[in-house]
């Protein structure tokens, strides 16, 4: 994927897309950045739906290779939902893998598209996936509205997909754990401009934070010892952000004694470096 | 899984086994064009493939389910069925032809019935032109219905020449069986240089109409005004201009030039202009932002 200074004003004068220039050839893709920041923009300037106002895009595949999965599709909402998956089957060819999707996504072949539920038609939504052999797959907030036990089922179908189909994946989610979980690099956006990009190692954290009873007693414990930390100020209290050291199991040995350390998380790549940008 | 097997058995057998695809592969092999034509041809095998097999297109697919589900396809073939004869009808009256059989007098009676039946051919078609092809086609393009289609990689070439194709192919149905019906049991007594004169100036003159349709849904982006808009350009144009031989008339109201005994000269006139509107419209199709 290449841009060129791209711009997209839409005709009201919004800056949807503020002269974005990089070039990428990561394989998992990831898109990130808060509410309004241009991503369903950037994904239909790929594909083609609208045209930038300066500026180029390149993708390098043609679009009846591509499977996106808008963030909310006009479905046909006529169809049911054997007559759907029959018409994905005559336009992209059988399911690669060997699944029942219908039973997995709990979806009735009986049902109307127009009368299904958020999660369901989410789950209608994502069926094109399922067919054929994409060369990219684009996915905007795939798991938007699907309940916590179905969101498990279609991540980890979502993932066997990819490996089987060797699919390529531009991924744009808010939820940091779906980014950290499909892709390689994740590329941040705020209002509309680059602000950059983030190579990821998966499964490997390289800060951590914690939160126990008495903070100033702990941070007292930081400062005796001489570690480097930061304190986090949230809506869950103040905890402190720390990268792991030898020093750091002497205080986790002496809280974990007195049994006060309410929680103890490891902190991703992507999470520490998304403070800084944005 | 076995009907996918039979499908990519049966594929290249198609293939290898056109005439027009052996001389493309030559044009290829002695001309070194392969790098023009080779996507060209590989979509072109692709669709034509599909076709022969019996898979519909997603473009297809696309373009049934946006314009023509129930019950716009019924009524885009079955309104000049019905309206058409049903007003010839109605509107045709008994007329004493004289003791001696004046067949002049004859021809006029019946060149009048047959003038009825082409407005009222034309009536219903115009509104439901402006209905199936305008209102629809600048709707799809806004509330985000296309913008899916496009999503599930839909290509816009063959989408669109799949709506033209599908629009025609309707309405020249409906204006065949239309014309059928006035002529064997209405009586009309044409031979067959004037019926097929007459139909392809229909043809030709509904090809126009799906152009300017296009073209209006395409440059007003307004779906309610993109319509109305139409339908009083071409209504007004066919209460005053009807009975006219200025250029206007004789390019939208081609098939009335047949009853003045005219015909290449509107034929070639409504048929071309239908082309440049469609190619204009393809033009700014492609340059148009498709909302999803």
């Amino acid at each position: 994927m290449r841009c060129n200074n791209l711009i997209k004003i839409f005709e009201n004068d919004i800056i949807a897309i503020n002269n974005i220039s990089f070039a990428t050839n990561t394989p998992y893709l990831g898109l990130f950045g808060p509410n309004g920041s241009g991503k369903s923009t950037f994904i239909k300037l790929l594909l083609g739906l609208i045209f930038p106002t300066s500026g180029s895009i390149e993708l390098g595949i043609h679009p009846s290779d591509i499977r996106f999965v808008p963030d909310f599709p006009i479905l046909p909402e006529k169809m049911t939902v054997d007559f759907w998956m029959e018409t994905l089957e005559n336009i992209y060819g059988n399911v690669e893998k060997n699944i029942d999707l219908q039973g997995i996504m709990q979806l009735d072949g009986t049902w109307k598209i127009k009368n299904l539920s958020a999660g369901q038609r989410r789950l209608v939504a994502l069926l094109p996936m399922f067919y054929g052999r994409p060369k990219l797959i684009i996915l905007d907030e795939p798991t938007n509205f699907l309940d916590m036990m179905l969101r498990d089922k279609i991540l980890r179908l979502m993932k066997e997909q990819l490996l089987q189909t060797k699919s390529k994946l531009l991924l744009s989610s808010h939820r940091i754990d779906e980014v950290n979980l499909f892709v390689d690099e994740v590329i941040i956006l705020k209002q509309g401009k680059f602000m950059g990009s983030i190579p990821l190692k998966r499964g490997k954290y390289q800060e951590y934070s914690i939160v126990v009873d008495d903070f100033k007693k702990l941070e007292a414990h930081f400062k005796k010892l001489r570690i480097s930390y930061e304190i986090e100020d949230d809506v869950y209290g103040k905890s402190i952000r720390f990268n792991l050291t030898n020093k750091i199991w002497r205080i986790l040995d002496v809280y974990t004694k007195e049994n006060s350390i309410i929680s103890f998380d490891a902190i991703d790549v992507l999470k520490s470096r998304l403070k800084g940008l944005v | 899984m076995s009907k996918r097997k039979k499908e990519k058995k049966t594929t290249p057998a198609i293939s290898s086994s056109s005439k027009i695809g052996s001389v493309l592969k030559k044009i290829e092999k002695y001309s070194g064009v392969n790098q023009i034509f080779g996507r060209t041809r590989q979509k072109w095998q692709y669709h034509r493939d599909r076709s022969l097999i019996g898979l519909k297109s997603k473009e297809k697919i696309a373009v049934e389910y946006l314009f023509l589900g129930f019950p716009r396809q019924e009524l885009l073939i079955l309104s000049t069925v019905i309206l058409g004869p049903i007003m010839f009808y109605f509107s045709s009256t008994s007329e004493y032809a004289g003791d001696n059989i004046d067949y002049d007098k004859i021809s006029d009676i019946q060149f009048n019935s047959l003038e009825n039946y082409l407005l009222w051919a034309k009536i219903p078609l115009i509104v439901l032109l402006s209905f199936v092809i305008i209102y629809q086609w600048s709707t799809i393009k806004k509330d985000g219905s296309f913008g899916y289609w496009l999503s599930l990689g839909t290509d816009r070439a063959y989408f669109f020449l799949n709506a033209v194709a599908a629009f025609a192919l309707n309405i020249f149905l409906g204006v065949l069986l239309g014309l059928l019906i006035i002529i064997f049991p209405g009586g009309i007594d044409l031979d067959a240089i004037q019926v097929l004169s007459l139909f392809l100036l229909i043809l030709s003159s509904n090809f126009l109409l799906i152009g300017v349709a296009l073209l209006f849904a395409e440059i007003i982006k307004i779906p309610e005004f993109a319509s109305i808009s139409f339908i009083t350009l071409i209504g007004l144009n066919l209460a005053f201009n009807r009975n006219s031989d200025n250029l206007l008339s004789i390019i939208l109201l081609s098939e009335f030039q047949f009853l003045r005994g005219n015909i290449l000269l509107p034929l070639f006139l409504s048929f071309f202009s239908g082309i440049i509107c469609i190619l204009i419209a393809w033009k700014l199709h492609q340059r148009t932002d498709i909302e999803i």
